[in-house]
């Protein structure tokens, strides 16, 4: 898209060079910004350590020393483009010519032949290395040198190692080296060895090494990398120390001292290391150098390119060390002065121009100078400015990724900037949904004033820019689009500096979708959202505000609510195992989306943030419905059916029932104390009838404090307050049987991997499951009609027994009972305290009168006859025809009764036991009848 | 359980208790009635050995030598056992339960007529051991106290057996007293 452009690129890339050096003198002072904050880490000059200096009184500092002072050695340190070359180009510009002479090495100056050509033209007469050796020998030379590289690395590409060695020792490149020498000799510092690919192809044809274009850039690379140490090795290999000294000594005699400009020691490495052991032995010479140094390869490599290996041995050497940019990498007092800055090179791209008539248009709406930008949008860029995901807010960035890249492109500025891989997009802080162009949106993005409640544009921007802006948001020459969230009220604080950054990729996941790195933060938002109308895990009434409630929840993973954003967010998405909130990112939800972010990330409250909080609230409450109606579902699903609420109905109901607090149609809330009634005391069931319910029983009922908190949660609304609403819904709609039928053939093996729990005891559904369960299957293995006719046909006789004991004789009883006792000492049985007590009790009740409880069973007979003549007696019915049994069959009557009865049967078993009835008659035995045939025997010998 | 009122229930109770201990009390008399009717039984085997040891006695001896001596002791002594026998010697049933005066008189009666028939038994071995020792052909007849235990011996043998008696015994109790007396003598000889 075209729009009007008022300068000239061919212009702006003269004006926006990389290097400060690149720039003619003129154009550098035309564009120069002075440093106004320069830190002094310390200065051993001045007493300015840890302060900010001006770039003059920098200067000053360099040039203090004395004229014969030996070596003084300054730091200048930065990150890469914070402005190291800038300075020294500026000093080497503006230093007293009178006291100094400078000898400026740039970066760009990256060949050793260059620095040795330099240095010989500054020493003149004087011996540097090679300084007689024919040009043609130092070409041999340095091939030989590249050479002896070559092996040490062990080749370049494919080809054989000593095709690569042929090429090195070739005629080409021999003229290829001269030709660079010569150059240098010249002053050509601008001349590249080995500079194109097609050179280098040509000399692989030459030497018949195979290359693919595609690998030419990389083993042309290899060759200069190569060919320059070799440079470096062969033109510096002679002794620096003497003639460097004889240079400063030849200036200090002139009445100047020399000042040594290197813009980025790292450019060398050997000739750079060599320098620096010479300059950091300061009796060797009078120089004053300004050395570059990035702030990365001062912290990790330069103790190493010393010779005493110590980076404090080099601090304690310099004069001062003083810092272009923060920890951060951000060039002092840049933002500050950003405006100007830009304003200049602005000013210096369009000298020249022709004038336009647009141009007093131009200058009312972007400011003097500064179109194609407003103050506004060259701020924003320069906070935006990063590298490789870090904030890099350095001159050279700004100047050629915001200013070069706009006034470089042929479409919209806005557009140029939203491409740039060094701009951080700052994120739209308006609604979206309001602006439906996207020429428009990122030119409010860029250029937009940021208000309470709108961001604003001067309507004859997009004017000029020929963009359609719809009529609804141009009012009084502005246009005016609403603030995506509002702010914060005062003192409440910014968000953190990372908001943009999440802002930007959640804008980014909402435009088209795809991974989304910082989505945490937008689901937390969300998370607040939904959380404010109650948690949607929790499976209670919304209306219960019992303290003691508990509530089924859903506790998949941690504590957070589990959220899955779509669009290939990179999140899972929900399934059965693993339910989570579904956000779709949708067109409609975007401003909410927005919001929510902005929540989690102010931590302000919704009201704050959300221009509509009702519109957030319907849509939350949509979210929070369709989750908890899922959760719901899952747990009713795996339940057979029953919904959580029936079976919280159903099981507190067993619950009071096994406590001996049944309740009929309307529940209760009433608590139980194990140890207070022993459960055989309390269960309607006995362990000699109903085994099963009596056992399982048993086991429920540890659970009725839990049953009957999850009862507050579910049917209260507040600890003593039933829900009436619910509990009337409840009991209308609960079939009690089917209930329990399900419950009893319910499946507890998938409930071992869903993730309900009871809050806030912390216990597992499933451990609640478990004795429900098998309670319920022991109550529909119960016939209860046949259960209730043994039990009344028991009643009745027991009553039949107690009718037979109306005209017992007490004092009579007492006196047997004495006996009893007597007669168990006779055969040796114990007798028992309990017997005392008993037999006691029995007596005492035997005087008062056995009415009472003849009365009690008369009405249970006759109420459970009149109850159940019509109709067969259901699981409840007989659950508290029970209780009412259990006074009458827990009557201490009974017990004492059958302990009398025992008495009586231990007393004769003992006295069978001990009493012997294995009497005779003598005569009839057959020992006696042999007796009397002897005697017989006797009487006939003595009758012969 | 029973109907019926605790006061029936347990006189019942007190009535079978009752009942058991009587039948206990008769089995312990009914075992001393049998230790007592062992030790009768026992005194009168002992009275009829006796009395069967004076009749192999008295027979022996009319064998030997033809005289009636020996059965008119033994009939004597018979007769005058059966004129001092208690009535409960024939039917000792009531006096065994009872363990009364009766059962002292048979006791004591069966153990004198035990003595007496033996003390008569005696003497007509003394009779009879002289005649065998005068009567021996032998150089060195046996002495007398030898032939009274040899004889002794075998009328117990002949008593106990209840074998009857004949002539061959007598010549077979002689032959065995010559054997012994010979083999002694040889036996003193050698030993001489």
């Amino acid at each position: 898209m075209s729009y009007p452009i008022l300068w000239s690129p061919a212009r702006a890339r003269q004006v926006l060079t990389t290097e400060s050096r690149q720039k003619a003198r003129e154009l550098f002072l035309q564009t120069h910004r002075s440093f106004r904050r320069i830190r002094v880490d310390f200065c051993k000059e001045a007493d300015v350590a840890g302060e900010f200096v001006e770039e003059e009184q920098l200067r000053a500092i360099v040039q203090a020393g004395r004229l014969e002072a030996d070596n003084r050695l300054f730091f200048v340190v930065g990150e890469a483009g914070s402005g190291k070359s800038e300075l020294c180009q500026w000093l080497e510009y503006t230093v007293d010519a009178e006291r100094s002479l400078a000898i400026h090495i740039p970066r760009s100056m990256t060949s050793a032949a260059h620095v040795v050509a330099l240095l010989r033209k500054r020493a003149g007469a004087l011996s540097l290395s090679l300084r007689h050796v024919p040009l043609a020998a130092q070409a041999e030379h340095i091939a030989l040198s590249a050479l002896v590289l070559l092996y040490e690395r062990g080749g370049l590409g494919s080809a054989p190692i000593e095709a690569w060695a042929a090429l090195l020792r070739g005629a080409a490149m021999r003229r290829a080296l001269v030709e660079h020498l010569e150059a240098a000799e010249a002053g050509e510092y601008g001349h590249a060895l080995l500079a194109s690919d097609a050179q280098v192809g040509a000399l692989c044809a030459e030497h018949r090494i195979e290359v693919v274009p595609a690998s030419l850039p990389s083993i042309g690379a290899g060759l200069q990398q190569i060919l320059a140490r070799a440079m470096e090795q062969a033109l510096c290999m002679g002794d620096l120390h003497t003639p460097l000294r004889q240079l400063s000594e030849r200036i200090v005699a002139q009445g100047r001292r020399p000042l040594l400009l290197l813009e980025d020691v790292t450019t060398f490495r050997f000739l750079g290391d060599r320098l620096l052991d010479y300059l950091l032995d300061l009796t060797s010479g009078h120089f004053d150098a300004v050395i570059g140094v990035t702030t990365g390869f001062e912290r990790t490599q330069l103790p190493g390119a010393t010779l005493a290996g110590d980076l404090t041995h080099i601090h304690h050497r310099l004069r001062a060390r003083f810092a272009l940019t923060d920890e951060q990498g951000c060039a002092y007092s840049l933002e500050d002065d950003v405006i100007e800055f830009a304003r200049a090179y602005l000013r210096a791209v369009k000298h020249g121009a022709a004038v336009s008539p647009l141009q007093p248009d131009v200058e009312r709406i972007f400011g003097a100078d500064l179109y194609p930008f407003t103050d506004t949008a060259l701020l924003r860029a320069f906070g935006s400015l990063q590298e490789e995901g870090n904030p890099r807010q350095t001159p050279r960035l700004f100047l050629e990724y915001v200013l070069g890249a706009a006034l470089q492109a042929d479409d919209l500025p806005s557009a140029a900037l939203d491409r740039s891989a060094y701009l951080s997009r700052p994120p739209a802080l308006f609604r979206s949904d309001e602006v439906g162009d996207e020429r428009l949106q990122s030119v409010l993005r860029w250029y937009g004033q940021v208000g309470d409640e709108a961001v604003t544009l001067d309507s004859r921007l997009p004017a000029l820019w020929n963009i359609p802006v719809p009529e609804q948001l141009l009012a009084d020459g502005v246009v005016r689009v609403s603030r995506a969230y509002i702010l914060q009220p005062p003192g409440a604080g910014e968000p953190g500096q990372q908001w943009q950054q999440e802002l930007r990729e959640l804008q980014q996941w909402l435009t088209s979708g795809g991974l989304y790195p910082s989505r945490e933060m937008l689901k937390r938002g969300i998370e607040r959202a939904l959380l404010a109308l109650g948690d949607p895990r929790s499976l209670a009434s919304r209306s219960a505000l019992s303290s003691a409630q508990a509530a089924v929840y859903y506790a998949r993973g941690d504590e957070r609510l589990p959220i899955y954003l779509g669009r290939e967010s990179g999140d899972q998405p929900s399934s059965e195992a693993y339910v989570k909130v579904q956000v779709t990112g949708s067109a409609e939800e975007r401003v909410i989306l927005e919001e929510l972010v902005y929540l989690a990330l102010s931590g302000a409250q919704l009201s704050q943030v959300c221009q509509n909080v009702t519109l957030t609230l319907d849509w939350a409450q949509r979210h929070w419905d369709a989750y908890h109606r899922e959760i719901d579902a899952l747990l009713s699903r795996h339940l057979g059916g029953i919904s959580v609420e029936h079976l919280i109905w159903v099981g507190w109901r067993m619950a009071c029932a096994l406590s001996g607090d049944p309740w009929g149609e309307r529940p209760h809330v009433r608590t139980h104390d194990n140890d207070a009634a022993p459960y055989e005391h309390i269960s309607p069931w006995s362990r000699e009838q109903s085994n099963g319910c009596y056992a399982a029983g048993r086991e429920l009922l540890s659970w009725h404090e839990t049953l009957r908190r999850l009862f507050l949660g579910a049917f209260t609304l507040h600890d003593t307050l039933l829900d009436r609403e619910r509990c009337m819904d409840a009991a209308r709609q609960i079939e009690d049987r089917a209930v329990v039928a399900k419950l009893a053939h319910l499946s507890l093996r998938s409930f071992r991997t869903l993730p309900y729990k009871i809050r806030p005891t912390g216990q597992r559904l499933l451990d609640l499951l478990a004795p429900l369960q098998r309670y319920a299957l022991a109550l529909i293995q119960l016939d209860a009609d046949s259960a209730l006719r043994a039990d009344l046909a028991d009643l009745e006789r027991r009553a039949a027994k107690l009718a037979a004991q109306e005209h017992v004789d007490v004092r009579a009883l007492h006196d047997q009972v004495a006996a009893l006792r007597q007669r168990c000492g006779e055969v040796g049985v114990t007798w028992r305290e309990q017997w005392d007590s008993d037999t006691e009790t029995l007596l005492n009740t035997m005087r008062l009168g056995l009415q009472p409880l003849r009365d009690e069973m008369q009405a249970l007979l006759s109420a459970t006859a009149q109850s159940y003549t019509d109709r067969a007696c259901d699981l409840w019915g007989y659950q508290e025809f029970r209780h009412r049994l259990r006074p009458i069959v827990q009557h201490p009557f009974w017990d004492a009764s059958a302990t009398l009865w025992a008495i009586q049967s231990e007393l004769i078993q003992a006295a069978q036991a001990r009493y012997r009835r294995e009497a005779r008659s003598l005569t009839g035995t057959q020992s006696y009848r042999a007796l009397r045939r002897t005697a017989l025997a006797i009487w006939q010998e003595l009758e012969q | 359980m029973s109907q019926g009122t605790f006061n029936e229930r347990i006189s019942t109770t007190l009535h079978l208790l009752d009942e058991l201990a009587a039948r206990h009390e008769e089995t312990r008399a009914y075992e001393s009635a049998r230790e007592r009717m062992a030790y009768v039984h026992d005194r009168l085997g002992q009275l009829q050995l006796a009395l069967g040891a004076l009749r192999v006695a008295a027979a022996l001896l009319r064998a030997a030598l033809g005289d009636s001596t020996g059965e008119h002791t033994w009939r004597s002594t018979c007769a005058e056992l059966r004129a001092r026998a208690p009535a409960t010697l024939r039917s000792p049933g009531q006096a065994l339960v009872a363990a009364n005066l009766d059962l002292l008189r048979l006791v004591e009666y069966t153990g004198s007529a035990t003595a007496l028939a033996e003390e008569r038994c005696s003497q007509l071995v003394a009779l009879l051991a002289r005649y065998l020792v005068t009567s021996s052909e032998s150089p060195s007849p046996p002495s007398m106290d030898a032939t009274k235990r040899q004889i002794q011996l075998a009328i117990e043998q002949l008593a106990r057996s209840g074998e009857p008696w004949t002539s061959d015994r007598l010549a077979e109790l002689r032959g065995r007293l010559g054997q012994e007396h010979t083999s002694t003598t040889n036996h003193a000889g050698v030993s001489a």
